[in-house]
């Protein structure tokens, strides 16, 4: 590897949540002070390595360094974001960089967070296909082009949490909203033209809770790093539940 | 389990109709809060000549006067801002770059009807 000249580092300041439930102390921010080449842009995901080198106790999820797993859901920036799919140059302001866990949820060890919460209101949506009994399930059970075109923008969410996290009627009700990417998923299935489970379905999510109390602020279409819009699906549920109450 | 959960509202960004949402909440409870007094003193108002007149003397606090120009611009943003939920509750304007537009344009409205009615009535 070539040796890089000082002209071609810049340092970047960073800040990082810190906490570790064996000491007996708050969460603090710790800052570092990051070397990168200054014609790259790196990934908040490569800096957090490159501070990690530095301070090995830092803890951070991560796995397919590609934005396809969902591992390192991160406030970044005040933004919740995927570390691997953020460059540097959307994020850092002013050569700040702060990298906070995913809001809401409670944290084990500085940007791990137990996404039991959000899980649990995933499992709540049964997210999967429910048939008749007459439908044979060993067979392929055939769409036309235009039912399986009404899933596209549904089934691509990788379970990231950045989206539920974002949304202030989650962090208040975490265990009776089911949050953006949970009704997501409940409108995946519903849309589905192989799913015979529809009333059912909208039955579970006809309480002032579940589905209405999201009030369309849009921070979860904001934030998705798949592009996704959790807000039009959730409005498609409300047309649904209104169109079956009267 | 007692574990901190990050929830600092000073750091976290929120977008356009995020900050729109918050403000249609703070409006109701203003209106909440003023609707009452605001009422008794129309009520008030309207019992006599007498008590028009102190009313009228009211109006020339300026704190007052401050408060009833917020409290009908309070108003007006909460008339606004429902509507452009209404809108979205009929499946419109739910893109992101649309809620960024719709929220600034109740923005733009309310600051407009502001200063027109700062301008005509003060």
């Amino acid at each position: 590897m070539n040796a890089i000249s000082a002209s071609e580092i810049k340092t970047l300041r960073l800040s990082i949540y810190r906490y570790d439930p064996l000491k007996e102390e708050k969460p603090y921010m710790q800052d570092f002070d990051i070397d990168i080449p200054a014609e790259k842009d790196l990934m908040v995901l490569d800096v957090l390595m490159l501070a990690k080198e530095q301070d090995p106790s830092i803890s951070f999820r991560r796995s397919c360094r590609e934005g396809v797993c969902g591992s390192d859901g991160l406030n970044i920036n005040g933004k919740n974001g995927l570390g691997c799919i953020t460059p540097l140059s959307d994020a850092v302001k002013s050569n700040k960089l702060s990298i906070r866990p995913l809001p809401g949820l409670p944290v084990i060890k500085d940007l791990i967070v137990d996404m039991k919460q959000f899980v649990d209101q995933y499992k709540k949506v049964k997210p999967y296909l429910i048939t008749d009994k007459k439908v044979d399930t060993r067979k392929a059970i055939p769409q036309t082009i235009e039912e399986r075109e009404k899933l596209d923008g549904l089934y691509e969410c990788i379970m990231c949490g950045c989206c539920s996290t974002a949304c202030p009627s989650f962090w208040w009700n975490p265990d009776k909203f089911l949050g953006p990417a949970a009704l997501l998923q409940a409108y995946r299935f519903i849309a589905d033209s192989r799913d015979t489970a529809t009333e059912e379905r909208l039955e579970q999510l006809e309480d002032a809770f579940s589905v209405f109390r999201c009030h369309g602020i849009m921070n979860c279409v904001s934030v998705c790093p798949k592009g996704l819009n959790p807000t039009k699906a959730i409005g498609e549920i409300k047309k649904m539940l209104v169109k079956r109450a009267l | 389990m007692n574990s901190p959960r990050y929830l600092n509202l000073f750091k976290i960004a929120l977008p356009l109709p995020g900050i729109s949402s918050i403000l249609h909440r703070i409006s109701a409870v203003a209106i909440f809060v003023l609707s009452l007094p605001m009422m008794g003193i129309l009520v008030f108002s309207l019992s006599s000549k007498a008590n028009y007149e102190i009313i009228i003397l009211l109006f020339e606090n300026i704190l007052f006067k401050s408060l009833f120009f917020l409290f009908i611009t309070a108003i007006f943003y909460h008339f606004v801002s429902g509507l452009r939920h209404l809108v979205m509750d009929f499946g419109y304007w739910e893109t992101l770059r649309a809620g960024r537009m719709s929220a600034l344009a109740t923005f733009i409205s309310t600051g407009l009807f502001f200063f027109s009615f700062l301008f005509l009535a003060w």
